[in-house]
């Protein structure tokens, strides 16, 4: 996947300025940042849950000009990616298995009993293989954030979003959900994250984005950008972040 | 002096009454749809924004709101033949505008009158489902239609539902207005009834008794189809099996 000159305003404000990417297949990419910056923003685009002004995102051979964006381009673009959201966002009406059966009926075609078998799959995948005839209120926020990323395993997409995934779940719940990303991560999904887990990030992000004020501020490899940032602002943001660990020392 | 109130007189005519129960239900049932349909798309223009029509159906709605149902059930009862009449001049149709049977009025006087009230409930409703699982549905790829379809029609009609019986009752309350333009209902055959014996107290209480009942099961039906769509959040909790869930087998696979 490949973003380039990517705008996006709301009104008079202006979010994201002109934000250039590359997702290589099969790689990780984290996107980190102050609040405001635009990270939520920007990945929303990236599967036109936000409209972007200007820019261009190429998702393999489809490439999209945001300004002449077609119904059927949005469309193609959406099932190549997956997204996985903040807030889970399952279907309250369908059980777990049924969350994740939708896409692959009404998208990918599949009959009941394929999807059926797919869906199970990937619910063990997560680790919910005996929850999977229950309804999302039926379950405990970090087991609908799993549910919510086999839903997006299921479709098989190039990339897979991930929305700030762990960032409302009380913090005994955060542990399942990073080891379910991080296991396909391992397996070399190519994923774009959002995500203020720093530690996590280090460790399965290839790439590491800095995201400020609608830019893209520095950009290079978790390692490199915890250690040694280049920019004075990647150094406060990451200084503040850390800083809670100094009272644990 | 004759009697007070003829209790006789009032079981006798109940039966008669009722016989023309089917009347009431049948204008009912045709006004609901005509209701329900308009109303959807009075909504829908309005929810999407639907230039000149979302117009029409703000101003058609507003025009309604103030319209007396009795008021509106005359205006269709002399604006339809009117209209035809003037096809007729026109285009040289052929409507024959006295063969237009009594009930047609009652269609669509009430249909058109429940369609205003249904579409606000429709669109309340509709703008209240969890902008959330839209996203979701978008995310996965599915199409708008779809997307209607399968999140946001099942979601809105749970929400509606209520609502939607409410103006049920009030539609079958309203067709007992129908007898002003001819229409034989239980209401216009109490009235028959209710003349013939020179005995009016009699007849207004099985008319209202039947009225009673039939409102009383429609706000029943309506809760049970309420309930029975609020299924999947009013099941409760499983009893788990396996509760260890296998999360924490893959915590001990990682570690």
């Amino acid at each position: 996947m490949q973003v380039t000159a990517l705008k996006k305003s709301f009104g008079k404000t202006v979010v994201l300025r002109g934000i250039d990417l590359t997702v290589p297949d099969g790689k990780v990419i984290a996107v980190i940042g102050p609040s405001g910056s635009g990270k939520s923003t920007f990945l929303r685009c990236l599967d036109y849950l936000e409209k972007p002004d200007s820019g261009t995102i190429a998702l393999d051979e489809l490439v999209i000009r945001a300004d002449q964006a077609h119904k059927k381009d949005v469309l193609a673009l959406r099932r190549g990616t997956a997204m996985v959201f903040q807030q889970f966002n399952l279907f309250r009406g369908r059980t777990a298995k049924e969350n994740v059966m939708e896409g692959l009926v009404q998208v990918k075609r599949l009959s009941e009993k394929e999807a059926g078998e797919a869906a199970e799959h990937y619910l063990n995948e997560v680790g919910l293989a005996n929850r999977m005839n229950y309804y999302p209120r039926q379950l405990s926020g970090g087991q609908q954030q799993r549910v919510g990323i086999a839903r997006a395993l299921a479709l098989e997409p190039k990339v897979i979003l991930l929305d700030e995934p762990t960032s409302a779940l009380d913090p005994e719940m955060i542990g399942e959900v990073l080891v379910v990303v991080g296991k396909q991560a391992k397996q070399g999904k190519t994923m774009l994250i959002v995500s203020h887990e720093m530690d996590f990030v280090r460790e399965i992000a290839d790439e590491v984005v800095f995201l400020d004020n609608g830019l893209v501020l520095e950009q290079g490899p978790p390692r490199d950008l915890f250690i040694n940032p280049a920019h004075e602002r990647t150094r406060q943001f990451l200084a503040r972040v850390f800083q809670s660990f100094d009272y644990v020392i | 002096m004759g009697k007070l109130f003829d209790f006789d007189f009032m079981v006798d005519a109940f039966p008669r009454i009722l016989r023309y129960l089917p009347v009431t239900l049948e204008i009912t049932f045709i006004a609901m749809i005509i209701g329900l349909v308009l109303g959807l798309a009075i909504a829908l223009s309005e929810i999407h924004n639907i230039p000149v029509l979302k117009q029409l159906g703000q101003g058609y709605v507003a025009f309604i709101r103030g319209t007396p149902l009795m008021v509106l059930i005359y205006l269709t009862y002399f604006g339809i033949p009117l209209m035809l009449e003037g096809l007729n001049r026109q285009f040289g149709t052929a409507f024959n505008t006295n063969s237009i049977p009594p009930l047609v009025y009652a269609f669509v006087a009430l249909g058109l009158n429940d369609a205003a009230f249904n579409s606000v409930a429709i669109r309340s409703a509709i703008e209240a489902v969890d902008k959330r699982e839209i996203e979701a549905a978008h995310s996965i790829g599915m199409t708008a239609l779809q997307t209607f379809k399968r999140v946001i029609a099942p979601q809105a009609l749970i929400i509606a539902v209520p609502n939607l019986g409410n103006q049920i009752i009030g539609l079958i309350k309203g067709t007992s207005l129908a007898f002003t333009v001819s229409v034989i209902d239980i209401m216009a055959s109490a009235r028959i009834q209710g003349s013939r014996g020179m005995r009016f107290i009699e007849v207004y209480i099985d008319v209202a008794v039947i009225y009673w009942v039939v409102c009383f099961f429609t706000g029943k039906l309506a809760l049970l189809i309420e309930r029975r769509l609020r299924r999947s959040e009013l099941t409760t909790p499983e009893e788990d099996e396996d509760p260890d869930d296998n999360i924490m087998k893959m915590y001990e696979r990682n570690i």
